[in-house]
């Protein structure tokens, strides 16, 4: 009850002008940041630091977490019109997002993006609210055994439970980790696969990456079919602008899922809004009775992912207020900021800073209220975007990229490899290689190949360490049974227990 | 603590304080400029102002982390501390160039040379990366320096627990079982896993050293017993040991930690070999005019005699050591040798 007594002080101490305010501006400002590509939630809250110290700390705060959480709205915007992620957690919205657009059903995707974004957040709230002590001490049982188990799970979900052709999905799974291992090895402190190119001893940039796959091999494959036709299905009647009964339906359990599971993710140091974004999708697909639909426009390929990197954010703020420990790049910055404070996050943060915890907590909730409400009233607005003609659309999807890409890094090089991925979309959308499982692996494969190697260092290299550790064995056990086993008994021509094998 | 109070002690310039009916204006105009930096405008007109009064307009101060990043907070107060203290009168934009752990940015002011509107934070990582990652061709000593401002002795943390009580105990249980204690840090090639290597080496023992890329997950890694110890800055561990979960053993250095002034230093457990310092400083263009030279140098020695700055330094538990042109390049140049006879020792060194 104590958790009770101190959120309704952090509703009374949040529900002044001043702080309604701050966390107004902070959610509007995450969400412009969240639908334009580049400039993302950390580089805006370093920004804005030399202003929020101004404020008092609960207030600045409130506006930093609204610029994060608002971010995992405004997000999903630009990923499911125009095929370009906005921001890392909203990679994988845009593989069901997009199509859904293109089928004229833009506004419920945008719809169930902005209902699932405000359950998932609250309930990650309410999680936070009474668990955060119990998950702590859970996110710090994660070890490198652990992590590896898990993001194996996560790995061989998406490849072994792939549409048409399993080995398609492995090239492109392998594709995106080999990409994922260029760059400086943090072990060994050399550089792989950088042909000397300084450029890239920081890895290959993701959102250059992914948005030259998804948006420009997808404009690429267009200008060439070039046939004037019209692109996108534009809904006539408003009813096709919200969610039906149906897609609540279909889009029920990814919410769920995607809300628990987001909580958790987004609690583990090191693992973060995109990978949880990236599995829940997967365990959507995965008990899903239509697996099938998946990357053709599936609903619930939406819901999952934006419920679970909202609920992520939630979960982030874990181990930031109950250990001192950032579990993301944004939530180390609210960390510094906390420092330039006087203020020192940690263990005993709760107990000795009450007045700053719970109005930041209480905050979160009002702000996913006015997130919920400031974009449900613009789905009609954005999706009648998609009236634009292609020859306007497209050059302006290529400018915005371009102009995103360039603005992370102020390099040109990044914008060499958005074209290069470009292409690389273009090549594999001609050869029907799946490209959700490069940008998976790309994600995963890094945290996997890092905690299978600290595994091994703690182990001298013994590979009961995987085995021997309770939380590891129970992930090998599902990846077992949810997706090896299945995999081989599609293989071996019985009965498919999932997946139909059909032609184009 | 007092954190209203600390908030006021630590000031920020007035004019940035701002009246909350004014805010939205005022920080969406931020937004936007910082949107236009961030679009690279970059105009190249360089002060061209002669005489003592020289003051180049248009600087920007170029960090190598991405906005959020160590040297990338540290600019940013930098700046706030300037200006508040009217040392410099127009705001210095911050320039991230992320590229190659440093080498991005120390190639960017290579190619600026003789410019007088631009300047660099740097740290260690400057000296180790040219000589660790291929590509990396441009040196520090390559560069014009300008001052050096601090260094930060690292702590040696252990869970509160644990049985060292001392850098010898662990050094001594290292002795009995090589090769099987675990030091957290990140990559090996930074001060961290440096020193560490150093020590063992000089007790004749060694351990494991495991790499991750948050600090956040190197202290989870000991409170969850896969790490026995680690070295990281003070302000890494000053809230886990309010808290009682970690102890800070030792200070890896000659010099104690203004932090935990009761930790004995590598000097005071009988480790002489030479160490690796955490350094931070401002580097500027190959063959920078002596007027900006002269005027840079003012701008950070003035900084570093400031409350603000005193404030500054105390919070974060490093320590101020003001050096400037001749002197600081020397220094460099002298760790810059260290860094490379450790990198040699453990195989990592590449001739770029």
């Amino acid at each position: 009850m104590e958790a009770l007594n101190g959120l309704a002080d952090g509703f009374a101490a949040a529900i002044t002008p001043t702080n309604l305010f701050w966390a107004f501006f902070g959610v509007t400002a995450g969400t412009l940041v969240g639908v334009l590509p580049g400039l993302g939630p950390p580089a805006t809250i370093a920004i804005l630091l030399p202003l929020s110290i101004n404020l008092d700390p609960a207030t600045g705060l409130i506006m930093m977490a609204g610029i994060y959480y608002g971010a995992k709205y405004g997000g999903s915007t630009t990923s499911i019109l125009l095929n370009i992620p906005g921001e890392d957690a909203s990679v994988v919205t845009a593989i069901d997002g997009y199509q859904m657009a293109r089928q004229g059903r833009a506004g419920p995707a945008l719809g169930i993006a902005a209902i699932g974004s405000f359950i998932a957040g609250t309930v990650g709230l309410i999680l936070l609210t009474f668990t955060a002590p119990l998950v702590a001490e859970l996110a710090i049982v994660f070890g490198p055994p652990e992590y590896a188990s898990l993001m194996l799970l996560g790995l061989s979900l998406v490849i072994l439970l792939a549409g048409r052709s399993k080995i398609k999905a492995v090239i492109s799974g392998l594709l995106g980790f080999l990409l994922s291992t260029i760059g400086l090895d943090l072990f060994s402190g050399s550089t792989r696969f950088t042909m000397g190119q300084v450029e890239l001893a920081n890895g290959v940039e993701f959102v250059a990456l992914s948005i030259g796959i998804f948006a420009l091999g997808e404009v690429m494959v267009n200008v060439e079919e070039e046939t004037g036709h019209q692109l996108f299905k534009v809904p006539k009647r408003l009813k096709e602008l919200f969610p039906s009964k149906k897609d609540f339906r279909d889009s029920a359990p990814a919410i769920a899922q995607g809300s628990i599971l987001g909580f958790f993710l987004g609690a583990l140091p090191g693992a973060g809004s995109t990978v949880a974004s990236f599995i829940s999708y997967t365990v959507a697909k995965r008990f899903s009775r239509h697996p099938e639909e998946y990357g053709k426009g599936a609903i619930a390929g939406v819901a999952a992912p934006e419920s679970a990197n909202n609920s992520a954010t939630a979960g982030a703020f874990v181990p930031l207020l109950t250990l001192g420990i950032p579990g993301s790049a944004t939530t180390a910055i609210m960390l510094g900021a906390l420092f330039l404070y006087g203020l020192q996050p940690g263990p005993l943060f709760f107990t000795e800073n009450p007045d700053v915890v719970w109005p930041i907590i209480a905050s979160m909730y009002i702000g996913n209220v006015i997130l919920v409400m400031l974009n449900l009233p613009l789905v009609p607005v954005f999706a009648s975007i998609l009236r634009i003609p292609y020859y306007v659309m497209y050059p302006a999807i290529v400018v915005i990229s371009v102009v995103g890409v360039y603005s992370i890094n102020n390099s040109m090089f990044d914008v060499g490899l958005l074209v290069a991925a470009g292409l690389l979309g273009y090549v594999m959308r001609k050869t029907d290689l799946p490209t959700a499982p490069l940008v998976l692996a790309f994600v995963l494969g890094p945290l996997f190949e890092q905690a299978v190697r600290r595994s091994l260092i703690i182990s001298q290299g013994e590979l009961q360490i995987f085995v021997t550790r309770p939380w590891s064995l129970v992930f090998l056990i599902l990846t077992v049974v949810l997706a090896v086993g299945p995999a081989v008994a599609a293989l071996r021509g019985s009965k498919p227990l999932i997946e139909v094998e059909t032609d184009e | 603590m007092d954190h209203r109070n600390a908030m006021r002690t630590f000031a920020y310039p007035k004019g940035v304080r701002m009246h909350h009916r004014r805010g939205l204006p005022v920080l969406l105009c931020a937004l936007l400029l910082a949107l236009a930096a961030g679009c690279g405008l970059n105009d190249d007109s360089g002060g061209s102002g002669e005489g003592d009064d020289f003051e180049p307009s248009d600087v920007e101060f170029m960090v190598h982390t991405g906005p959020g990043g160590g040297s990338d907070i540290f600019a940013r107060d930098v700046i706030t501390m300037l200006r508040d203290e009217d040392i410099i009168s127009e705001n210095w934009p911050v320039r991230n160039e992320e590229a190659g752990e440093g080498a991005g940015a120390m190639s960017y002011l290579l190619g600026e040379a003789g410019e007088t509107n631009i300047i660099s934070a740097m740290t260690t990582t400057w000296l180790t990366t040219p000589l660790t990652i291929e590509g990396a061709e441009t040196k520090v000593t390559d560069l014009t320096p300008i001052a050096g401002l601090i260094i930060e002795p690292e702590v040696m943390a252990v869970t509160a627990d644990s049985e060292y009580e001392t850098l010898s105990d662990f050094v001594d249980a290292a002795k009995e079982q090589p090769g099987e204690l675990v030091q957290a840090g990140g990559s090996t090639t930074e001060v961290g896993a440096l020193n560490g290597k150093t020590i063992a080496t000089e007790a004749g023992t060694s351990w494991k050293f495991l790499s991750f890329e948050e600090v956040g997950q190197r202290i989870a890694a000991m409170l969850n017993g896969d790490a026995d110890m680690m070295f990281g800055s003070a302000q890494d561990f000053t809230a886990q040991v309010d808290a009682g979960k970690l102890k800070i053993i030792a200070t890896i250095s000659p010099e104690p930690s203004p932090v935990f002034p009761d930790a004995p230093t590598t000097e005071d457990e009988g480790f002489t070999t030479e160490l690796v310092p955490q350094i931070r400083g401002i580097m500027g263009p190959p063959e920078m005019p002596d007027d900006a030279l002269a005027y840079y140098e003012g701008v950070f020695s003035d900084l570093v005699e400031t409350d603000d700055w005193e404030e500054f330094v105390e919070k974060n538990g490093v320590v101020s050591e003001l050096r400037t042109g001749d002197e600081w390049g020397d220094f460099l140049a002298e760790q810059e040798e260290i860094v490379r006879e450790k990198l040699d020792e453990v195989g990592l060194l590449i001739e770029n």
